[in-house]
């Protein structure tokens, strides 16, 4: 009672303070949100892509981040002939090239998927349904959109959208699952292999018939099979392929995420510099404010450690109330740029509960440590050095 | 009766061993019997303030042997010397030194609260205190609502509501007005009178020092002289 009246009753200084602390979790919580942005589309990418594999034609590169040329789709029956196989579908992954969007994205480009509608069901991890329903087999001039792509679009279930030229009535809308299918439109492989023959001038496509078009061939791996096995297996069970299994995935995400995740890593640093810096120097202020008073304390027979609990029990308060500021303009810019973005399809940051608690938890730790050196040199002074101090 | 205070030799030098050397104190020898009221005068530098501090356990004697009671200051453990200043010793500074942000019986119980007082005795001791030096009426003001003469009452309360063997006075009419000074010093000898307690005050007033019974006179860190009333030492 004694510490919130003791905050209380000097409330320039208090909110000074807490607006110090309050800068800090304010920078921390905001690059930290941005971090766990990035680490919930790598994660999410690499628990998708954990139990299938991508057959791509022999000449790629083998990059997912580039889209593939097309694999001859006679080679699907070898494909599913491989032990270990619990399934293979094709599949068309293509850009979205005009995909209305109204500025700058911080988020993947749109695509377009096409694949079997049967695929959605055999798939380990088949992508949920958040409104409406996925596209049945046989349907045609459907597509279900990836949630971000959706916001992007503005289109509701029911309506009609111009897909690369065609027009596509929405069926569906898939929930978020942080990969590639968030900024999709997914339609049946019929549809998306008119589109991709008509968007791509591939001398490799030009003669092939339509309906032999995929841009890859999704493995879904049978339960108890090691899927970087079966992946050797595919690539030498059939021939002129590149299967990519998860493991190759996971590195070829942590090597494009790398850069990235070094950039924000650096910036996060800095942010907790800053933060530090700002509660350190603020504590260390208060508390060489207050030596006059600590030496009055201490003159009418308060004890050191007396003297320390109370200023450490406001340091912790005052610790608490700027993280709570800090995490609410913090959250204030946070939302307000997720809603710019999320026009864009994207949410740019993601606050999670550990970052709220971890920083929480950091603002009042380090207010606490910071004002735990001052504040032992001031318990610790001779009463009349105290009482000197500011005369 | 046991003396309150014996002070043998005390010395606190600044600067040692520097051509600026000062000698606040240098070999400072005496007794005070309990329930004495002792002034201690002299020019300014001559050592009083600093005598005083060490008197109040607030600063240290680089030499030399201070008992406060049965307690040899300077033998005595770091973790002891709060509770000296709690329970043994009340002081009273010129400038008042109440905290600017806790009301007037906040700024008394405060004290009270380092004898292990719960706050609710607390503040019924510093309520009653503070009646009894004529506040009753001013419990809930804070420092800066209230006059000096106030003020100074208030810290005479802080230092009263433990009950301490000995009141230490550092110049404790010094900032205020003749008739405010005055009403200060009756409370004082009051105090001496009705509850034994022994009071030492340093003044540069010689109104003040004169209602004492013994005068002890400081000059170049040293006892000058000690008069008790009617006689010399």
């Amino acid at each position: 009672m004694q510490i919130f009246r003791s905050i209380v009753r000097r409330p320039s200084r208090s909110i000074l303070t807490a607006l110090g602390i309050a800068i800090g979790i304010f920078a921390l919580v905001v690059v930290g949100a941005l971090a766990e942005r990035i680490n919930l589309i790598v994660n999410g990418g690499i628990e998708y892509y954990s139990s299938r594999i991508l057959v791509q034609e022999g000449s790629n590169s083998g990059n997912l981040f580039r889209v593939a040329d097309p694999i001859k789709l006679d080679k699907l029956g070898d494909i599913r002939a491989v032990p270990g196989v619990r399934a293979a579908y094709p599949e068309i992954v293509t850009l979205f090239p005009d995909a209305n969007r109204s500025g700058a994205s911080f988020g993947q480009p749109p695509f377009i998927i096409g694949r079997d509608a049967a695929a959605n069901a055999n798939d380990p991890r088949p992508l949920a349904i958040r409104a409406g329903r996925d596209f049945r087999t046989g349907e045609r001039g459907v597509a279900v959109l990836g949630e971000d792509l959706q916001k992007q679009l503005g289109v509701k279930i029911g309506e009609t959208t111009i897909i690369s030229g065609s027009t596509f009535i929405i069926v569906g809308v898939y929930e978020k699952n942080f990969t590639i299918n968030d900024t999709a439109a997914v339609m049946p492989l019929a549809d998306a292999q008119l589109l991709y023959k008509r968007a791509t001038a591939n001398p490799s496509t030009d003669n092939a018939p339509v309906t032999d078009l995929a841009s890859q061939i999704t493995v879904f791996v049978a339960e108890g099979v090691d899927p970087t096995q079966l992946a050797k297996d595919i690539n030498q069970a059939v021939g002129n392929v590149k299967a990519l299994d998860p493991d190759t995935f996971r590195a070829q995400v942590q090597e494009s995420a790398r850069l990235f995740n070094t950039i924000v890593f650096g910036a996060a640093l800095i942010a907790l510099l800053i933060g530090s810096l700002s509660v350190i120097n603020t504590m260390v202020m208060a508390v060489a404010e207050r030596t006059r008073e600590i030496g009055i304390r201490k003159a009418i027979g308060a004890s050191d450690g007396r003297v320390l609990r109370d200023f450490l029990a406001e340091a912790a308060v005052i610790g608490l109330l700027g993280g709570l500021m800090g995490l609410f303009f913090g959250e204030l810019l946070i939302q307000y740029i997720n809603l710019r973005t999320a026009t864009n399809g994207s949410a740019l940051f993601q606050v999670t509960p550990r970052l709220l608690v971890g920083s929480y938890g950091f603002s009042v730790v380090l207010a606490m440590l910071a004002g735990l050196g001052p504040a032992i040199k001031a318990a610790r002074m001779l009463p009349i050095d105290a009482l000197n101090r500011e005369r | 009766m046991k003396p309150a205070i014996i002070a043998t030799n005390l010395a606190k030098y600044y600067n040692t061993g520097k051509e600026n050397e000062v000698r606040a104190l240098d070999g400072v020898s005496f007794e005070v019997a309990t329930g004495d009221l002792v002034a201690i005068i002299g020019p300014s530098g001559s050592g009083k303030s600093t005598l005083m501090h060490i008197l109040g356990v607030l600063d240290k004697a680089q030499k030399g042997s201070l008992t406060i009671g049965d307690v040899i200051v300077e033998k005595a453990p770091r973790k002891q010397l709060p509770r000296i200043r709690a329970r043994e010793i009340g002081f009273i500074f010129q400038g008042f030194n109440l905290l600017s942000t806790l009301t007037a019986v906040e700024n008394v119980a405060e004290a009270a609260v380092y004898t292990g007082n719960s706050r609710r005795e607390s503040l019924a001791k510093a309520t009653k205190i503070l009646e009894d030096v004529g506040l009753g009426d001013r419990l809930h003001n804070f420092p800066n609502q209230l006059s000096g003469g106030q003020q100074q009452r208030v810290a005479i309360a802080r230092a009263l509501v433990n009950n301490p063997t000995i009141i230490l006075g550092d110049e404790p009419t010094g900032e205020l007005d003749t008739v405010n000074a005055g009403k200060i010093m009756d409370l004082l000898v009051a105090l001496n009178r009705d509850r034994g307690q022994t009071i030492i005050l340093v003044t540069h007033n010689l109104e003040v020092a004169e209602r004492c019974n013994t005068i002890i006179t400081m000059r170049d860190g040293k006892i000058a002289d000690i008069r008790r009333k009617g006689n010399h030492a």
